[in-house]
């Protein structure tokens, strides 16, 4: 009887804390990817646009960081500005205003890079992401989506996205999108089944940073 | 803290201990909770200003992240909440010190109010548990007299059905008798 009692006391005390409070990490980190290619580095202004909305929404104990797209972008020497906000307000309204300084002096400085590696950023802010241990996790590419890839770089193997969302934004058309629509769709649909076959839980596209910034962090 | 304070300059008298201490050892006391009452009555007025400080900290680098000129400040007329934070925070806790004047009132007399809620309680009680009583006593009575009233008619029939049958079996003994 004594041990009936207490097999189901430990029972019913473990199905009582579990069913307490919701053990999931509810940060979120987002990683983004700054196109510096070509006339793609005019663009900066916006990027800084995005940058500061994010500075704006993302609370205590989320992460941010930023990072350019250049010829070979799988590397941390690529990263402008990294961090992970303070548990207390006023430091992450400090750590906020330091990023932001820090972004508006990359921005001064000539942009432009002869090629563009997408692929290794996203694998770079894939690993970012998941040391993070964030409970949503974005990467969000500024970039008009045309990988150019230089002499001796491989990209062309299965990438690991697992469970992180990938935003697009601001994806231009180019002149020969404008000739052919179909390079642009094809260009997108490309990338958007390789994103989801490498785990992505979710494939967004912002053109319209003017009213559609909120679907950046949003989450569906 | 209030509390001891008012102790130590015996206007009320809730802990005899101190009332009956030695005149150096209570002015010492006395003085302690009154720093102590200071020091945490300035702690909590310094709050308020920090919160104002972060909040216009949080709604400055909300502009910078907007890139929206900042605001013109009108002077002192936006102070005034902070102000108004500000010695709130710093009187209120040598106004609840007071308190200690009614609590004594209270402490002293509680027992007594105590004792008389709990007679008029129990007063109380016995007056709705008498009241089901009665109720159910005198509920069957009234089912009585509910049953009465839809009783009737069918006890009108019966009469008259048993007074049909009676003149007619007084008829039927008439005539068996008048042929005999």
């Amino acid at each position: 009887m004594k041990r009936i009692l207490l097999i189901a006391s430990v029972l019913f005390g473990s199905l009582f804390v579990t069913a307490c409070g919701d053990s999931r990490m509810h940060s979120h980190a987002v990683y983004m990817l700054v196109d510096t290619s070509g006339t793609y580095a005019q663009e900066m202004n916006k990027a800084t646009r995005i940058i500061n909305y994010l500075l704006a929404s993302l609370n205590s104990g989320d992460s941010l960081a930023v990072a350019k797209v250049e010829t070979r972008s799988f590397t941390e020497k690529d990263i402008i500005a990294k961090v992970t906000f303070d548990k207390r307000p006023s430091q992450a309204t400090t750590q906020k205003r330091a990023f932001k300084a820090k972004i508006e002096e990359f921005a001064k400085q000539p942009l432009g890079s002869a090629f563009t590696d997408i692929t290794g950023g996203l694998i770079q802010g894939a690993e970012y992401l998941n040391e993070t241990q964030a409970g949503i996790k974005t990467i969000v590419i500024f970039s008009d989506m045309q990988e150019e890839l230089g002499q001796g770089t491989v990209r062309d193997f299965p990438i690991k996205l697992d469970g992180i969302r990938i935003v697009a934004l601001n994806v231009t058309k180019l002149r020969t999108d404008n000739a052919d629509p179909r390079l642009y769709l094809d260009r997108l649909a490309r990338w958007e089944a390789r994103v989801r076959k490498a785990g992505a839980v979710e494939w967004v596209m912002v053109n319209d940073l003017e009213n559609n910034m909120e679907s950046i962090l949003k989450t569906r | 803290m209030g509390l001891f304070l008012l102790e130590s300059l015996r206007i009320t008298q809730l802990f005899p201990r101190i009332a009956s201490m030695d005149d150096r050892m209570r002015h010492r006391l006395m003085l302690a909770s009154l720093i102590f009452l200071i020091i945490l009555a300035g702690i909590e007025s310094s709050l308020a200003l920090m919160r104002d400080m972060l909040i216009t900290d949080k709604a400055s680098l909300m502009r910078d992240l907007a890139s929206v000129a900042p605001v013109v400040e009108d002077g002192w007329f936006t102070r005034i909440p902070m102000a108004g934070q500000m010695i709130m925070g710093f009187v209120l806790p040598f106004a609840l010190a007071f308190v200690a004047i009614p609590l004594e009132s209270t402490v002293h007399s509680l027992r007594t109010v105590i004792g008389v809620l709990l007679v008029q309680s129990m007063r109380g009680l016995a007056f709705v548990i008498r009241f089901v009583g009665v109720m159910f006593k005198r509920i069957a009575k009234v089912l009585e007299l509910v049953y009465d009233i839809p009783i009737v008619i069918p006890i009108m029939i019966e009469n008259w059905v048993k007074a049909l049958r009676g003149n007619v079996s007084d008829k039927g003994q008439i005539k068996s008798g008048s042929t005999s």
